[in-house]
């Protein structure tokens, strides 16, 4: 018992201790883009949609992330890159990510750009396709419209004759 | 006072062009029809029926029961493409409203506004979920707002009309290409559909180098050329340029935000070999030497303020912007509240000065324009030279644009009474932003942007946004790509037909 506690005392101390970069826990885009000095370089977590195209660099790759307000840039390791099957068009919900990595308010590896340095990316929830039905209400309103249309031309080539 | 006599027939007249200006937008929607078709958007299809069909039936019905073989006058021109701009907003928003991505329909018609003014501010939500026919309607819109809408028009459903140059002149085109209106307006087109091949290849094999399908880079190069070129500044994502992460996207838009900035004239003399007019145009040498001012000021001012980690990063981000704010293109490499929390003061109102400074004279940009400010410059110094010479000498100032011109006080006041209604344009909307609650600064900077038809938001811009400010900034941008003469004349028009004088 006595062992196992001071296991626990020196795993605590260890966390306790060491140098590590504040984790600002969970942010939005809005919170990062409007408070960008605040959390610079800091470890943030943030969470959002995959969206778009994945743009692929030698070891790494940039994928957007959507929280509804904000997209905002994720610079990761190509290892990521595999598991985001689903990215966010008007064809597809995209993965929903969880994001942990650097903040950077003006990243001076990437021209200056906002951006979140990676270092660890979970689904949270996996994209899929949307279905974009027909509504029964715009069918009906497109052949009327139609009709009109029709119906103006015919009036103006009778006026014209 | 008002010496306009308005009567029945000069509605008549009215009617029957703006008949054919709602058919020209209704031809222009069944190219984004043909999109979603070919994308196999089946829902999207029935937006664009009944925008197609609204336009049918209104162009018809007016050419139908106005119809007239008289010519306009001045007063009646002036008042078809003021009218003309505010009908074409109306029909444009039809499809993008059913898109269901605008809170209401005035949020649509501030943006279908914003996209034949080339203004590029935006109320749309969930842009990265848009269907892509809707989001190349919203990048033509810009493509037809930027060469001008009656340019359109007279391109190809008028033959040989002489009202023609009324038209082209109140649509903010005081510049001819060839003596003919008609000609000049196909040559805008020639112009415009070489660099649109030569443009979307080039930021299509930068799409094909981030990694893209060629489908994707393909839909990409032709939306960002379409609102790069026109100076516009519409893109198909929300991040605007940051979602390309490319340092090759950000110098080929640059390359055609300039091409876009340059008179249609100055192309002309280009195309026809005559490369001396790059060194000795007025517009040009203004235009460069206010970048290179306006960039040095912005670079000591974000250095001092250390915006950015280093000197690559300030160049790349300030520059970006500057081109984009002095073309009025409005594309953005930041997001907008960055301007206001990362920039120094004293950059955003050099961005400012940029933003109401604009391009070319007959080139698809807003704002006081190159050839006013060189006029205006030319004059100043006329007078200097007038009070340090003798009395009895006569000081003749020359300008150079496209051929040598000596400076006349007509061509003086013209310039100065626009570059007036500018400042006053933007003062006016950067005071009512500050009466609904927004910083100077940050109103100043955003009524510069839409009264320019720039683009660039430091966020005040977005649907929540007051009705007011909405309604404030769609008036900003109509005026501004006007040039207020046309919109002057339907006000005239308007109290004298109240009037029944």
């Amino acid at each position: 018992m006595i062992k196992y506690i001071s296991k626990i005392f020196i795993i605590s101390a260890i966390f306790l201790l060491l140098p590590r970069a504040d984790c600002q826990g969970q942010v939005s885009s809005s919170e990062l883009i409007n408070r960008a000095d605040e959390f610079d370089q800091q470890l943030i977590s943030y969470q959002g949609e995959a969206i778009g195209e994945i743009v692929k660099t030698n070891d790494y790759a940039w994928v957007n992330v959507y929280d509804g307000t904000n997209a905002i840039s994720v610079h990761l390791p190509a290892q990521f890159r595999g598991m985001i099957k689903y990215r966010g068009s008007y064809n597809y919900r995209g993965d929903e990510l969880k994001i942990s990595g650097i903040f950077n308010r003006a990243c001076p590896q990437h021209g200056g750009i906002i951006d979140i340095h990676a270092q660890a990316v979970n689904i949270i929830r996996p994209g899929s396709p949307i279905r974009h039905g027909v509504e029964k209400k715009k069918v009906e309103l497109s052949i009327f419209a139609l009709l009109i249309a029709f119906l103006s031309v015919a009036m103006a080539v009778r006026r014209k004759r | 006072m008002i010496l306009l006599k308005s009567r029945f027939s000069d509605l008549k007249i009215i009617s029957f062009y703006l008949g054919k200006v709602a058919v020209t937008i209704a031809i222009a929607m069944l190219i984004p029809l043909g999109f979603a078709i070919f994308f196999l958007e089946h829902a999207v299809v029935y937006d664009f029926i009944i925008g197609f069909s609204a336009a049918v039936s209104l162009g018809y019905f007016l050419i139908a029961r106005c119809h007239t073989n008289d010519d306009l006058n001045w007063a009646q021109g002036m008042v078809v493409v003021a009218l003309s701009w505010l009908i074409a907003a109306f029909l444009g928003a039809i499809p993008l409203y059913l898109s269901g991505h605008f809170r209401c329909f005035l949020d649509a018609y501030f943006d279908a506004m914003s996209g034949f003014a080339t203004t590029g501010l935006t109320l749309i939500q969930d842009l990265d979920h848009l269907s892509k026919a809707h989001n190349i309607w919203r990048h033509l819109i810009m493509f037809l707002g930027g060469q001008g809408i009656v340019v359109f028009v007279i391109s190809f459903l008028f033959s040989g009309a002489s009202g023609t140059l009324r038209l082209y002149v109140g649509e903010a085109r005081d510049q001819r290409v060839f003596p003919n209106v008609i000609n000049t307006a196909r040559f805008i087109w020639s112009v415009s559909l070489v660099y649109f091949f030569l443009g979307s290849i080039a930021l299509m094999l930068a799409g094909i180098m981030n990694g893209f399908t060629l489908k994707t880079s393909l839909f990409e190069a032709v939306c960002l050329f379409m609102a790069a070129f026109d100076t516009g500044g519409f893109t198909p994502h929300s991040q605007s340029i940051i979602y390309y992460h490319s340092f090759s996207y950000e110098i080929i838009t640059i390359i055609i935000m300039i091409l876009g900035a340059i008179n249609f004239k100055l192309h002309y003399e280009l195309w026809n070999g005559n490369r001396q007019e790059l060194t000795r145009n007025i517009e040009i040498k203004t235009f460069t030497f206010s970048v290179i001012s306006i960039f040095c000021l912005i670079s000591i001012s974000l250095a001092n303020f250390e915006a950015y980690p280093n000197y690559m990063s300030l160049f790349r981000q300030g520059f970006y912007q500057l081109i984009s704010a002095h073309t009025g293109t409005g594309y953005q490499t930041i997001y907008g509240p960055q301007f206001l929390n990362q920039w120094s003061e004293f950059s955003l109102i050099a961005l400012i000065i940029a933003m109401s400074l604009g391009g070319g004279i007959c080139s698809t940009t807003g704002g006081i324009k190159m050839l006013r400010l060189g006029v205006i410059y030319k004059a100043l110094l006329q007078d200097i030279n007038r009070i340090l010479m003798p009395g009895s000498s006569v000081v003749v100032e020359k300008l150079h644009h496209v051929k040598d011109m000596i400076l006349e006080d007509k061509l003086v006041r013209s310039s100065l009474i626009i570059t007036f209604c500018f400042f006053f344009l933007f003062m006016a909307g950067a005071l009512i932003g500050t009466f609904l609650g927004y910083p100077f600064l940050a109103a100043l900077f955003e009524s510069t942007s839409a009264s320019a038809n720039v683009g660039l938001s430091c966020g005040i811009t977005s649907p929540t946004m007051p009705l007011l400010l909405k309604l404030t900034y769609i008036l900003q941008m109509w005026a501004g790509r006007l040039e207020f003469i046309a919109v002057f004349i339907l006000g005239g028009f308007i109290i004298a037909f109240m009037k029944g004088r």
